[in-house]
């Protein structure tokens, strides 16, 4: 580990060295206008050179072949010099909301981009332990067939149990109720905030049918709630890990735009405000 | 009337090392000076001599040219020359290409860059070009006599310093008993037929024949105790003579079984915890140090109902020094902590006199003793614990996920994949506990059980780097490793061509698969590139061995 | 915990996160085939395996982690006997990822395009930083972007090549917008106000497109603390302090000495009456902005000084005491006519004694000593006039005399001739407006006869009159208080300042000092009148109220103090105290001493400076405002030029 941590400081020295030039450059934009000197295209190009920066996350999540650094530090120096773009963009347009049509549009963009970006790095620090705390771990792309396979056991039991008893008591619940309940995953929501409405939903089912059950049938109904309560741990996976997938779907394609917009912004700026 | 009770015949004859091992042979066998003089008197009945030569030993023929064992092979087997003449190379070392090995180039940056374009889609994509070059022998269905050979023998005898082995040599017993990996490429000069002994033969061997205990000890003494001694920081002030000493006083103790593997895993999917052999149990006195030579061993102490682990040892690591230190001026001091065997451990027991005439005066105090973990809450040492009952402690380079960080986006594995042209070399799943997960990637384990009995030494080690690397060109896709892995980090795959159809052989039809795992990013620079891509830092590899491997990054 | 049997090298492929397409039987939650989609996005499970022909039988080739070979074994003509319909396989989260991302980014791209190339409207819409302020809206709106800005013909080269050029929107401003200087320099004004070689630009400080309502003239202090290297951050923090003589950056043309009215004269038991009361008596409050102008003389300072203008007489001629007299008795009494004396000398000759016969022959012939009548010095303005030093009889002596016979025969006109010869040009018809030249000559023969002029009567309503050795000219009192003879006379003795000739320069230094002293100065003019160096070399006297000099960056308005009320609870509007608050009387000043030298700005003022703290009293954080632009303009002279706008609409 010492490698590592020779290596950590390494980085952080360079990231405190560019704290540090961001810092002075930031209070130096800010100090331009008492020159009468416009800082913008001063602040605006620092801000190009950051954004292509940040974006380079995506080309280095391609390239891990090619030992450019970590992952993990590109992806922190990305969210910190995502939140620095935040300040210096407001140094840049000394407003919350601009005039102009596309330059709304740009700041829109800007807004949506950092708060998705904020929202998908918490989402990114609370599920992992979430996830770890259910006791149970699945690949996201194998849930499909875990569910199948889950579906197809309470099925043979349900199947068992009326060839054993011979009343389709069991059965008919199954059809009722529970196999909407196997079909796919459920209570998505509820398993985001934590709530544990599958559980609840289990228990319900579980003391709605057996009264009248008998004890052989009751002791399939056991079987059948274990996996029950099995899939509502996959169902767990399947949510958070879901919106850990899917979040990106929001952020990454606004940061496209965004940084299409960024490019005629330049454009544009150069043409008629120089 | 008195039934004698015979004990069963060793349940693994019933699997014989060598199927075609007729009377006839075995006869012929018994004729040879070296078994002839055997006391066949000291074999107990139910392993009888003849029946270990029969069910414990082969007969294999080798032709100009064929490599018997390859240098850097783990073996479990040792040979017996019957007839023929064979040539050990000496110096310099064959090429590894010669003998099955890869040459593991590490690849420019511009090139390891260029894989971006140059990746498959399609999974396990070969360049079938690549395999006509290779100089297999035989079918692949007739796996076990594949063997690869050399083409120019004149030219190696002209190139390299070569011994001659002939009728009656033995080579071979210190892999087959020693795990050490074969010293030196051995191949037939001309056609030969040897007798090949497979381990617990060896043993058998070695434990009722004197003549062949004193060989077998002698030559380990010889060739291999000194270094291992040496090796040792507790030896490290003695001279040569005194060295020498303690060389001959040193006793060889053998615990758990060699195959610790094949039962470990059994036990596992039984369910049943594994025989953990007790080496040296906790209140006893102790007679000498333990110097573990190779295998792990866990030292434990009593607690409540079960043994709590509080550290493992492995090779060069030794046990009993604080007591003996302790009790040097005469007291006797009893162990404090017992040593459990995992799996399979070589021991060396020097004896405490010894210790006290050459070691102790020269020693300083040893550092804090063992028994003071025991003073750490429990839960502090469980996630270690696990690691030894799953014998992840073999483990060099274990993927070890930390599941509070990691959010389950792939990227370590498209990383891999990045750099195996687009196929990815472990999966991550694993057995999980607490929020650490070991995932199905190859530990490059300190003790290679996959190593052992590939026919055609295309799992080695790698020199450079030390990790344990299958080469893609020479596997004939047995499996033997795949299913020698305890931990299931190896894996057969179907190979296709460059247009998505899978190869299959041209006689049997069947698709030519090939054994696959992690090698640790030999061939890319920058080293792992799994550990690289994470962006959570949520994934190591760690060696078990090193320190507090546990502690979350987060 | 996942079941181990998952984990088993046999049982578990390897999972491949870069695959585009995903089964989709599982992506309905169906139950998904073990083999998944082609890497081209079809169907990989339609039949599970690809039999493999084997001599001449087909066996079947299902992998192991599909279940191994099936029982059933392939169809007799090799086809595989486990069918099931294809799923549509669906696209993996990642692969669409990266569609909605190239998407996104091209949509984008393309909006702005088809933006750019519909109409001029969306054009601005997609190029606008946002709208103009009200006024500048109006008038561009039909001719659009190249009211301000360079056009670009239209073609993407030039597009591209404004990219790279500066716009320079200054010339385009000016064409409505006027400026009293150069509008490239600081403060529009004389170079010496910009540092040099920096131009300035109207955009350096306004900015536009910042929407209708947006103020485009505000100036925070920062856009002044750029240039000014004495930095302000605001009125009472760090402003200077007031100039010494501040508001006054010079004397004041007409001599008013407030401390000696005020003490003295205003106290005077004959004046008392008519004395101003307040500061307001004179100084008109009405309509004052920046200076509190006084009222005009008549009707102020009149009911005192109305007549002091006759009060002080022009020495034209005096006659010198002369070393000797060259003069032709003879002739002069030829052309004069005799004297009383000699008239009666020659009576009494004529009839009487011998002796009085010689005497009026020596008389006659010249030959009795010459007493000299007068003992005073040639006159200033003989001096400067004849080019003669006034003090030195044997100098003067020979051309004084000279210039009386002339004056015997010619009355004023050499006078005249001399007068317009200093000037340079013909003002002796100003200078001796009312002088009978007649009167020059009996003066002149009187002289020349050695006796005193005795005039017939006294001039009592001023005039050019004789007495006794003097010819002078006393301006008449008629209640206004300019007399034009005196005027020209002060302008005469002012313009001398540019004499050229090495001798004359100090005789007219002289007469200067005589004509225009402030204590024997004809008319008394001077007395009140400051002599002030006109900046070009010369002199020039005040004769009109100038207002100060003052910054022209500079604003103050009384008009907005009246209403305060002072510390001592005394209405600023209050004309016998309010003024007081910030105007005190400085008792102490050598405020007539000012008036001494010509230099206007070496002075002291009647009143002591105002000092910031004075302001600062509300003009601090907090109270009222304390930026620059309180008090201070940058644009000299802003104006408009309504002719464009007109025109633009």
């Amino acid at each position: 580990m010492r490698a590592e941590q020779a290596i950590s400081i390494r980085y952080f020295t360079l990231l405190g060295i560019f704290v540090a030039a961001i810092i002075a450059f930031t209070l130096h934009a800010i100090e331009m206008p008492n020159h009468l000197q416009r800082p913008e295209f001063l602040t605006g190009y620092v801000m190009f050179g950051l954004m292509l920066l940040v974006a380079l996350l995506n080309v280095r999540k391609k390239l891990s072949m090619v030992p450019i650094g970590r992952a993990a530090y590109w992806l922190a120096g990305h969210a910190f010099f995502g939140v620095m773009l935040i300040g210096l963009y407001f140094v840049h347009t000394q407003t919350i909301w601009p005039e102009g049509g596309y330059e709304r549009a740009f700041a829109m963009m800007v807004y949506l981009v950092t708060a998705s970006g904020l929202a998908g790095y918490a989402l990114q620090r609370i599920s992992p332990r979430r996830l770890a705390a259910a006791d149970l771990e699945i690949i996201y792309e194998r849930i499909p067939a875990e569910l199948a396979e889950v579906r197809r056991k309470v099925q043979a039991i349900v199947l068992e149990s009326t060839k054993e008893s011979g009343a389709d008591t069991l059965g008919r619940h199954y059809l009722e109720s529970l196999s909407w309940y196997f079909r796919r995953p459920r209570f998505f929501v509820p398993h985001l905030f934590g709530l544990q409405a599958g559980q609840h939903w289990i228990r319900f089912q579980v003391q709605t049918i057996e009264r009248y059950l008998s004890a052989a049938e009751r002791a399939q109904l056991t079987k059948i709630e274990g996996l029950a309560l099995y899939k509502d741990k996959i169902d767990l996976h399947y949510a958070l890990q879901s919106v850990m997938k899917y979040w990106l779907l929001i952020h990454v394609p606004l940061a496209a735009a965004l940084l299409a917009l960024m490019f005629w912004h330049i454009i544009a700026v150069n043409v008629y405000a120089r | 009337m008195v039934t004698a009770t015979i004990m069963a015949r060793p349940q693994r004859w019933d699997a014989p090392f060598g199927p075609e091992m007729t009377d006839t042979d075995v006869e012929r066998l018994l004729t040879l000076p070296e078994i002839a003089a055997i006391e066949r008197g000291k074999f107990p009945n139910h392993t009888p001599l003849v029946g270990v030569i029969k069910n414990d030993s082969r007969l294999v023929r080798f032709e100009a040219g064929d490599i018997v064992v390859r240098e850097g092979d783990y073996g479990n087997s040792a040979f017996l020359v019957v007839t023929g003449k064979l040539r050990v190379v000496l110096a310099p070392k064959l090429p590894r290409e010669l003998i099955g090995r890869q040459s593991s180039r590490r690849k420019g940056l511009l090139e390891a860059l260029s894989q971006i374009w140059t990746n498959r889609v399609i999974p396990e994509v070969r360049d079938t070009q690549r395999y006509t070059d290779q100089k297999l022998r035989g079918s692949a269905t007739d796996l076990a006599r594949s063997q690869v050979f050399l083409q120019d023998v004149p030219a190696v005898l002209v190139d390299h310093k070569t011994a001659e082995l002939g009728p009656g040599t033995l080579f071979g017993e210190l892999a087959a008993l020693g795990r050490v990996p074969r010293t030196a490429t051995i191949f037939a000069e001309e056609g030969a037929e040897l007798l090949e002994i497979r381990w617990q033969g060896l043993r058998e061997l070695r434990k009722y024949d004197a003549g062949w205990r004193r060989k077998i000890d002698e030559r380990y003494r010889q060739n291999a105790l000194k270094v291992a001694l040496r090796e040792s920081p507790l030896f490290q002030g003695l001279n040569e003579t005194e060295l020498q000493e303690v060389a001959n006083a040193t006793l060889f103790e053998t615990y758990g079984s060699f195959d610790w593997h094949v039962s470990y895993k059994r036990m596992r999917e039984q369910g049943k915890a594994e025989q953990e052999p007790v080496i040296a149990r906790e209140g006893e006195y102790p007679d000498g140090v333990l110097m573990i030579r190779a295998g792990f061993a866990r030292v434990a102490a009593k607690m409540g109902n079960g043994q709590r682990t509080l550290t493992y040892l492995g090779a060069g690591d030794t046990f009993g020094i604080d007591e003996l230190w302790a009790g040097r001026d005469g007291t006797d001091v009893s162990l404090q902590t017992s040593l459990i065997a995992l799996g399979y451990v070589d021991v060396l027991r020097v004896p405490a006199p010894i210790l006290e005439k050459f070691v102790f005066p020269k020693m300083k105090a040893p550092p804090a003793p063992l028994i003071e973990r025991a003073g750490r809450p429990l839960t502090e040492d469980a996630p270690m614990e696990w690691a030894v009952e799953q014998r992840f402690i073999n483990g060099t380079k274990s993927m070890l996920i930390d599941l509070n960080l990691c959010v389950r986006c792939d990227d370590c594995v498209r990383a891999c994949a990045s750099t195996h042209g687009g196929n990815p070399r472990f999966i991550r799943h694993g057995p999980t506990f607490d929020h650490w997960m070991v995932a199905n990637a190859c530990m490059h384990c300190a003790d290679p059980v996959c190593m052992i009995g590939c026919p055609t030494g295309a799992i080695h080690r790698s020199i450079s780097r030390g990790a344990v690397v299958i080469n893609d060109t020479t596997c004939i896709g047995c499996g033997t490793c795949a299913n020698s892995c305890p931990y299931n980090n190896i894996r057969l795959v179907e190979i296709r061509d460059v247009g998505g159809r899978p190869i299959r052989d041209p006689d049997s039809q069947k698709p030519i698969l090939k054994a696959t795992k992690c090698d640790l990013c030999e061939t890319n620079p920058g080293g792992p590139a799994c550990v690289r891509a994470c962006p959570h830092d949520a994934l190591r590899r760690v060696d078990f061995r090193s320190g507090d491997i546990f502690r979350s990054l987060g | 915990m996942m079941d181990p049997e998952k984990f088993r090298h046999d049982s578990s492929r390897y999972e491949r996160p870069n695959l585009r397409y995903r089964c989709g039987r599982g992506a309905k939650w169906g139950d998904p085939c073990p083999l998944g989609p082609t890497t081209k996005g079809q169907c990989g499970g339609t039949s599970e395996c690809h039999p493999a022909k084997v001599g001449d039988r087909f066996e079947c080739r299902r992998p192991a982690y599909a279940g191994g070979p099936c029982s059933d074994g392939p169809k007799s003509d090799g086809a595989c006997s486990q069918h099931r319909p294809p799923c549509r396989p669906r696209r993996t989260i990642r692969s669409v990822r990266g569609i909605l991302a190239v998407g996104a980014f091209a949509l984008v791209v393309a909006i702005i395009a088809v933006f750019l190339t519909v109409s001029p409207s969306s054009s601005r819409a997609i190029t606008s930083a946002g709208p103009l302020t009200g006024g500048h809206a109006n008038f561009t709106a039909k001719s659009g972007c190249v009211s301000c800005h360079t056009p670009h013909n239209g073609d993407v080269g030039g597009w591209v090549l404004a990219a790279f050029r500066e716009d320079d929107l200054t010339p385009n401003c000016l064409t409505c917008h006027t400026f009293g200087g150069d509008p490239r320099l600081g403060h529009n004004a004389a170079a010496e106000t910009t540092p040099r070689g920096r131009e300035t630009s109207c955009t350096e400080c306004h900015t536009e497109h910042k929407g209708e309502s947006f103020d485009i003239v505000m100036m925070p202090d920062e856009a002044c603390n750029a240039c000014h290297k004495t930095r302000v951050d605001g009125f009472s923090v760090n402003h200077p302090q007031f100039g010494e003589t501040f508001p006054h950056a010079q004397r004041t043309s007409i001599v008013f000495d407030h401390t000696s009215h005020f003490a003295k004269h205003f106290l005077n038991e004959r004046v008392k009456d008519s004395a101003p009361e307040n500061c307001t008596t004179c100084h008109e409050m009405a309509d004052a902005v920046k200076s509190v102008k006084p009222r005009n003389f008549n009707e102020t300072c009149v009911t005192c000084h109305g007549d002091a203008i006759s009060s002080r007489d022009l020495v034209l001629l005096r006659l010198p005491e002369f070393s000797e007299n060259l003069l032709d008795k003879q002739k002069v009494m030829g052309t004069c006519g005799p004297t009383l004396d000699q008239w009666n000398m020659m009576m009494e000759a004529m009839s009487g004694e011998e002796g009085d016969m010689e005497e009026m022959k020596s008389m006659m012939t010249g030959e009795e000593e010459f007493e000299p009548v007068s003992t005073e010095e040639a006159s200033a303005v003989s001096a400067y006039l004849l080019g003669m030093a006034p003090d030195d009889p044997e100098t003067y002596t020979k051309p004084m005399q000279e210039f009386l016979n002339r004056l015997i025969e010619e009355g004023s006109a050499p006078i005249a001739e001399l007068i317009d010869q200093r000037a340079g040009k013909k003002v002796s018809n100003r200078l001796l407006a009312g002088l009978n030249p007649e009167l020059v000559r009996r003066v002149a023969c009187a002289w020349a006869s050695n006796v005193e002029y005795s005039p017939p009567n006294d001039p009592e309503f001023g005039g050019w009159y004789g007495d006794g050795l003097e010819l002078k000219y006393r301006p008449p009192s008629s209640g206004n208080h300019s007399d034009p003879v005196a005027y020209e006379w002060a302008l005469f003795a002012a313009a001398s300042q540019g004499e050229k000739d090495e001798v004359l320069v100090d005789f007219a230094e002289v007469m200067r000092k005589v004509v225009l002293s402030r204590t024997e100065g004809v008319g008394a003019c001077t007395k009140c009148h400051a002599v002030s160096d006109d900046g070009k070399g010369g002199l020039e006297i005040e004769w009109r109220y100038r207002e100060t000099k003052a910054n022209p960056f500079t604003r103050f308005d009384h008009q907005l103090h009246l209403t305060l009320v002072n510390p001592e609870g005394v209405n600023l509007v209050d004309p016998s105290a309010g003024c007081r608050t910030c105007h005190t009387v400085n008792d102490q000043a050598q405020y007539q001493a000012s008036f001494d030298g010509s230099d206007p700005h070496d002075f002291q003022s009647n009143f002591a400076a105002i000092k910031k703290e004075t302001c600062a009293q509300c003009h601090n954080r907090g109270q009222v405002r304390q930026d620059c632009k309180t008090c201070h303009s940058y644009h000299f002279k802003p104006g408009f030029d309504l002719r464009m706008a007109k025109d633009a609409k």
